[in-house]
């Protein structure tokens, strides 16, 4: 082992017997976190955990704002959502005609990049990430009409309440057939058939309750020093016949057909959710975890709502949803009370109303360890998501495009980046919360799930995308040609014109690189850059030529935009 | 430890070289600089002797194994029709495997005939009713729920997890977690690996638990080209980037990512320029699918494409320094709840045409004795029908391919499925009657680790099992 290695794991080892104490130490002491950025480097970190990058323009709205207002002004913003979009897109107004899914993924850069409603976007993208439904899967190829109504669910209730979210995703036609509740029906003992247990068991496993019991905390409850399971296999049996009896609304203009479950004539996919056919769906009585008993007798909707109600009255929806979205907006490894904090809000928003995710996003984002953690612990924050690395990179750098439809390239984003939204290789999501790449990590017991996607391969093409996207894909550069449709292009020229020497000089002005790496180091680095990375720059863009602003400036983008410090938002 | 040190500075050595030449001469060495290599090392006493591989086939989502060894004989083919009733495949479309000392007859799934044939001429071995276990269990212990099991059995990451891992750590537990396959490297990279300049863990499906060791992961090898870092527009960038990447870094996510990354540029350079000696092998397997194709070709692609690349990484193990080499590959689409009857019979043509395009390399190369390939899965799947696909369940057949292999045999039994059996628990469930770790640690003994305590160490649950070595490899 390596002094240094021995050396970050006791740092380590220090760091997570103290920030309980340290925390309270701070607040005692009068401390509080600020209402509004203390900088715009401030600024900057808080709107890279909370939308897909900063712009200049947005550090300068938030730092004249407050978080509160800021949050605020987001959730009250309409949400802008894809279908509409992909059928003006595709010339489509048939409400059942059929929508590629490369509609989708324009969709999503143009949202993510352009949309107003940042907020909301992101929280979406990270719920598609926690309620997984994929492009590769159970006949969703090239489904853009059921998955743009999926993601449309989730956009519409990202700032909503949880339960609804839940409800509308279990229905949805794209839910339904990617973990085959779809057309599930009830036991046929005489066919020595079973219900399908898929949807009843991942909507426990990974969509509310998770495995093993909880503590508020998110750690979970131990008994004997054993952790308790949450349900068994049982449950999940029973469950699974409350999941059945759903099939296809059927709309008008369609092959309508009395009974769908032997043969439906038509593929599943409409904004419209499930509708339940009784004559398939179990009446027997069904024992759910913790004594949970739904009666016998009951249709399908009726029973359906209520075992939706017994997960998320579950204790341990809270700390299992507040852990992940901390996981994807802010850090990887949250403090137990920093998730007890957010689940708190989530079982009560303070007006008595369960699963309000505004207000838990909003204490999610302003808590003390999102806003202050950096500072105290070397494992705060997160590796960069592939796909949240190049949006942050574009919107920094004032991203524009003539064309919507995407350039080629960037249609196979995972071929790249190995990741692409709705695109998981299975419900597991593209990571798992709990991965682990050893290494350094390895002995302080920490994760960083976007380590899972980023392997060696990846590590170098992430690498060499920032190179095409900074010395090829500018305004005014090789690839600003109409030929080349749908490139997104960053703007470079303020930031040219800023290093510039000025008319008979040979120099750029005083202080010109100086304040060109501050600002970047604000977008990309939230402010906070190592002395060893920005000496290595500064000297790289004093052995450039002066007369050469532009290579400068892209050389001062590309090393930070590839380094291992903007690979980690903090 | 001094062996050690020797060895480490020995890899720094080489691994130097190996990237000069790699950057000398731009994306790939001239192949006489491998020859060179080549020479450096097998002068050296402890560099040269037997060569062994290890390859993985993981079959994400949990592979119906019932339909993929069937009963065939008249009285058992009945009772497998009972139980699986719209998933039976019909009696006539089983392709017949004549297995030496078979209480019954078997047949093969149709969508295998590659397969079927390699198991008929003593290639191939079946594993029946493996599964994960900490020790034996009854179906009265299990039924009467006082049995001590995996956890979280039917859960799909957790089961993954376990298979590769064979670990049951306490939610309080922070040692790092490994794998059997990267436990497995270390006990025999002294003695074989000293030489080489890769790490043994060599994944083509990216990260994975099995090949984790206290050393840290597998090295993820691209199917595809094995790419530098590049700024062709800006090519002096590139020395600035990679001096970053030796910066130590205070946070450890962002530490991590520096290792990572210089390890995969360091380690990529080294793939490079041995590769660039490698045959192509394009032709030998399948071809990537055109529109139109059946989804079995798409399947095909992609797992040939990763056992094309290990071909490869076989092809070139003298230049890597390896004589031991344990490869990870993995298809997924297993999890067939929903129309397993359409879907199944695609994945399992793609896993024949690949798996056969494998051994013909691995035999082209004469290195079928020394290659031994085996099959994985989540679990196996529940014997009930839900109408249209089947669920999740716990034992399951798994194939063992190879020249080394005690082949057209089947090892442990695959049951009869008469109402009432004892394999079949309450709930419906194959109860395994072979562990994953006796699986392991037949394979591990044949690839050099005959230490018992050793084993016990690599297999933690091999203690609780009488047969410590199934017999499969010879």
């Amino acid at each position: 082992m390596t002094t240094l290695l021995r050396a970050l794991i006791a740092c380590v080892a220090i760091g997570l017997a103290l920030p309980v104490a340290a925390a309270d130490l701070i607040f005692r002491d009068g401390y509080e976190f600020p209402v509004r950025p203390s900088s715009r480097g401030e600024a900057s970190r808080f709107l890279t955990q909370a939308t897909f990058g900063p712009s200049d323009a947005d550090i300068d709205a938030l730092s004249a704002s407050s978080y509160a207002a800021w949050i605020a002004a987001q959730v009250e913003l309409p949400p802008s959502y894809f279908l509409p979009y992909m059928r003006s897109q595709a010339g489509i107004t048939d409400p059942l005609q059929p929508i590629p899914f490369a509609e989708f993924l324009q969709a999503w850069f143009v949202r993510v990049l352009s949309a107003p409603d940042q907020l909301r976007q992101r929280v979406a993208f990270a719920f598609s990430e926690i309620l997984v439904v994929s492009e590769r899967g159970n006949g969703l190829g090239n489904d853009g009409l059921a998955l743009g109504a999926y993601y449309d669910i989730l956009l519409r209730h990202a700032l909503g309440n949880y339960r609804d979210l839940l409800e509308d995703v279990t229905l949805s036609p794209a839910m339904g057939r990617y973990l085959s509740m779809y057309r599930n029906r009830k036991p046929d003992a005489a066919n020595n058939i079973q219900a399908d247990e898929n949807y009843a068991r991942e909507v426990m496993q990974l969509f509310s309750i998770g495995l093993v019991k909880l503590n508020r905390d998110g750690t979970p409850v131990l008994v004997n020093g054993q952790t308790v399971p949450t349900y068994d296999g049982d449950v999940v049996r029973n469950l699974a016949r409350v999941f059945t009896g759903w099939a296809c609304h059927c709309g008008a203009g369609q092959q309508c057909v009395p009974d769908p479950f032997p043969v439906e004539p038509f593929t599943c996919s409409t904004e419209h959710e499930m509708v339940p056919y009784e004559a398939y769906h179990d009446r027997d009585p069904k024992r759910l975890f913790d004594g949970v008993v739904l009666p016998a007798g009951s249709d399908a909707r009726p029973e359906l709502e209520r075992a939706l109600d017994a997960l998320f009255q579950h204790p341990n929806v809270a700390p299992f949803v507040s852990r992940q979205l901390i996981q994807r907006l802010v850090t990887s490894n949250p403090s137990p009370a920093y998730v007890e904090r957010v689940a708190a809000v989530f079982e009560n928003d303070g007006r008595g109303v369960r699963g309000n995710l505004a207000a838990t996003v909003s204490a999610i984002l302003r808590d003390r360890e999102a806003r202050e953690g950096q500072r105290s612990s070397i494992s705060f924050g997160k590796v960069r998501e592939p796909l949240l690395r190049l949006t942050a990179l574009w919107r920094a750098f004032d991203v524009v495009w003539d064309h919507d439809p995407l350039f080629p390239d960037d249609r196979e984003i995972h071929e790249s980046h190995n990741q692409s939204p709705l695109l998981s290789p299975s419900v597991f999501n593209f990571f798992s919360p709990g991965y682990s790449p050893g290494g350094v990590l390895a002995a302080p017991g920490l994760v960083a799930p976007e380590m899972q996607i980023v392997t060696a391969n990846f590590a170098i093409r992430l690498a060499n995308d920032v190179s095409g996207r900074v010395f090829w894909s500018y305004r005014g550069g090789p690839m600003d040609d109409p030929q080349f449709v749908g490139v997104r292009l960053v703007q470079l020229a303020r930031w040219e014109q800023s290093i510039r020497p000025a008319a008979g000089s040979s120099q750029a002005p005083a202080g010109a690189l100086d304040r060109l790496l501050d600002r970047s180091t604000e977008l990309l680095l939230g402010g906070r850059i190592s002395p060893a990375l920005r000496s290595r720059i500064r000297a790289r863009l004093d052995a450039l030529p002066a007369d050469e602003p532009l290579r400068r400036v892209q050389n001062a983008i590309y090393l930070i935009a590839t380094s291992p410090e903007f690979a980690v938002q903090r | 430890m001094s062996n050690d040190s020797f060895a480490a500075s020995r890899r720094r050595f080489l691994r130097r070289s190996l990237a000069a030449m790699a950057g000398g001469a731009g994306f790939f060495a001239a192949p006489q600089s491998l020859s060179l290599l080549n020479a450096a090392w097998a002068g050296q006493g402890q560099c040269g002797g037997d060569y062994k591989a290890l390859v993985c086939v993981f079959l994400l989502g949990g592979n119906d194994g019932h339909n993929l060894v069937v009963p065939r004989g008249a009285t058992e083919y009945a009772h497998y029709a009972d139980r699986r009733r719209g998933l039976a495949i019909a009696q006539n479309q089983l392709l017949p495997l004549q297995a030496l000392d078979a209480p019954f007859a078997l047949g093969l799934h149709p969508a295998m005939p590659q397969t079927a044939q390699l198991f008929e001429s003593g290639k191939m071995a079946i594993l029946g009713n493996v599964g994960a276990l900490l020790e034996p269990v009854s179906k009265q212990a299990y039924d009467a729920r006082t049995a001590r099991l995996p956890p979280q059995l039917f859960s799909h990451n957790d089961q993954q997890t376990f298979w590769q891992s064979l670990q049951v750590r306490s939610a309080t537990d922070t040692t790092p977690a490994t794998g059997w396959g990267g436990r497995l490297a270390e006990l025999v990279a002294a003695s074989h690996n000293s030489c080489a300049t890769l790490t043994m863990n060599l994944s083509l499906a990216g990260a994975n638990p099995f090949q984790v060791g206290l050393a840290g992961e597998a090295l993820s090898v691209d199917t595809g080209q094995i790419r530098a870092i590049e700024a062709d527009r800006e090519p002096s960038a590139v020395a600035e980037l990679e001096a970053v990447y030796g910066i130590a870094q205070d946070n450890l996510l962002v530490e991590q990512y520096r290792r990572a990354t210089r390890r995969a540029i360091d380690d990529y350079a080294v793939l490079r320029t041995a590769l660039a000696g490698a045959p192509n092998l394009d032709s030998a397997f399948p071809p990537p699918p055109e529109p139109g194709d059946p989804a079995s070709a798409r399947f095909a692609f992609a797992l040939g494409s990763q056992l094309r690349r290990a071909a490869q990484l076989i092809a070139v193990r003298a230049a890597l320094g390896q004589r031991r080499q344990i490869f990870f590959c993995a298809l997924g689409g297993f999890d067939t709840h929903d129309a397993q009857s359409a879907d199944q019979p695609q994945l399992l043509a793609g896993l024949d045409q690949a798996l056969a395009a494998f051994q013909r390399s691995v035999q082209a190369m004469n290195l079928q004795d020394q290659v031994t390939t085996f099959t994985a899965s989540d679990f196996g799947r529940s014997m009930t029908s839900n109408g249209d696909g089947s669920d999740h369940g716990w034992g399951n057949h798994l194939f063992v391919l190879g020249g080394a292999v005690n082949g057209r045999r089947v090892y442990g039994a695959i049951p009869d499925m008469a109402a009432g059996s004892a394999d079949f628990a309450g709930d419906g469930n194959l109860i395994p009657r072979i562990a994953v770790d006796q699986y392991g640690a037949t394979l591990a003994r044949w690839f050099g680790v005959t230490d018992a305590q050793a084993l016990n160490t690599c297999f933690p649950n091999l203690a609780n099992f009488a047969q410590r070595d199934l017999g499969f490899l010879s």
